[in-house]
């Protein structure tokens, strides 16, 4: 769910950019010392898993692991300034995803991330146990690719509607990833509250999530 | 005080975690490299009297719907290539754009020797780039005004004329290393916000 340069016109170009600042800079006021090194890994993370691509067996399309969804459990709204460095490194570095496309980019993933972590948030509150937890991350991660999906769709429709119909196939090819994804997310997630939970401490209100 | 020793017991944790999820990274990246290696490749070839640029992923997957520009380079005529890049954007103009077709293919027949900038690129925004020198498009338009058709020049293996290999900032370097230099700067920005922080927290301190 990348979108090259050239495509989106510039009025979407400036919004992205304007919806992203704004993001990172809610993220970076609710900034704390202690969520550096959370931030270090799960960029790091973020980085990493997007290089690697699933062949889905149609056409030679494939498509990679986001984990928007565990970026957005565990950071919250710093999963922005997250998400707008990975990118920012995969642009430039593996010419992965546009640079004038860079602040569409980080709106159409970081809005999975916040819903995730707004959905991992929520579903906590209703049971605190660590296999509640698994699930609870697991349907988050499907949360946050949809979401991202739908304003991806939204985003490459601005540029035609060719790019929109090409962005309702790339979300359909995610779906299946979501799962895996959502595996993946699970897991960690089940890992991270034994053996590190303050991990997964609510930033904003300080509670911890640890049952 | 007991705050200041969770603190540091925190951070220790914490900077272990990115040590250990840094090198499995890099590890998952090593292991699975056939997986990571999803670069766009794009490489160009004669096909009659035309270039024909075919697109496709390094798992050997067909670009379907990539968008291709060609464009002609307008600096001196002698239809030389001097190998240098253009740093002026009126130094060059689009000819040719379009989109490859199911096999991953674009072609398009060259009007005039001149040198040429291919760029690929997908709706996924991987993007690649290739150059074609005038020099190696001569033996197109020698063919034309012959009339007799040769053979294409002998030193690239079937009829390629260029192949891309830019990698972003570090054109021509394998993907690996821009993986590499990815998390590098990853963390050298976590090392660079944790010395910021702790320097105001510094000043901030009576």
């Amino acid at each position: 769910m990348h979108i090259g340069d050239g495509y989106l016109p510039i009025p979407v170009i400036i919004g992205g950019f304007a919806g992203c600042a704004a993001a990172v800079a809610v993220g970076i006021r609710r900034f704390e010392e202690r969520r550096i090194p959370d931030l270090g890994v799960v960029t790091s993370l973020f980085f990493v898993a997007s290089l690697v691509h699933i062949p889905v067996g149609v056409g030679g399309t494939s498509v990679h692991l986001l984990l928007n969804g565990l970026s957005g459990i565990v950071l919250g709204w710093l999963a922005f300034p997250s998400v707008l460095v990975g990118l920012f490194f995969q642009s430039t570095f593996l010419l992965h995803g546009g640079l004038t496309t860079l602040g569409v980019n980080t709106v159409v993933l970081g809005s999975g991330a916040l819903l995730s972590h707004f959905t991992f948030r929520g579903l906590r509150r209703l049971r605190r146990s660590n296999g509640f937890a698994a699930v609870a991350a697991f349907l988050a991660t499907f949360v946050a690719v949809f979401t991202s999906g739908i304003v991806y769709i939204l985003a490459m429709l601005s540029g035609g509607p060719e790019l929109g119909k090409l962005a309702e196939y790339v979300f359909l090819f995610h779906l299946p990833v979501a799962a895996l994804e959502a595996a993946v997310t699970a897991t960690t997630v089940s890992f991270v509250l034994r053996v590190k939970p303050e991990m997964l401490e609510d930033s904003s209100t300080g509670t911890s999530l640890s049952p | 005080m007991k705050r200041q020793e969770d603190n540091k017991g925190l951070r220790c944790h914490g900077w272990k975690s990115l040590l250990a999820t840094s090198l499995g990274t890099v590890a998952l990246c090593l292991l699975g490299s056939p997986l990571c290696a999803h670069g766009l490749i794009a490489l160009a070839r004669f096909e009659d009297d035309a270039v024909r640029i075919e697109c496709f992923f390094s798992d050997d997957a067909p670009a379907r719907g990539a968008r291709v520009t060609v464009r002609e380079h307008t600096g001196p005529a002698d239809g030389g290539s001097s190998g240098g890049r253009k740093t002026a954007a009126e130094e060059s103009r689009a000819v040719f754009r379009g989109t490859t077709d199911e096999q991953g293919f674009f072609a398009f027949a060259p009007t005039r020797l001149a040198e040429l900038t291919v760029t690929v690129e997908d709706s996924y925004g991987h993007t690649t780039r290739l150059e074609i020198p005038a020099a190696r498009l001569r033996h197109l338009f020698e063919q034309k005004t012959v009339g007799a058709p040769e053979s294409a020049p002998s030193e690239e293996p079937e009829n390629v004329v260029a192949t891309s290999r830019d990698r972003g900032l570090l054109g021509g370097l394998p993907e690996w290393i821009g993986i590499v230099a990815g998390l590098l700067g990853i963390a050298l920005l976590t090392l660079l916000i944790s010395a910021l922080t702790r320097r105001r927290r510094g000043g901030d301190a009576p």
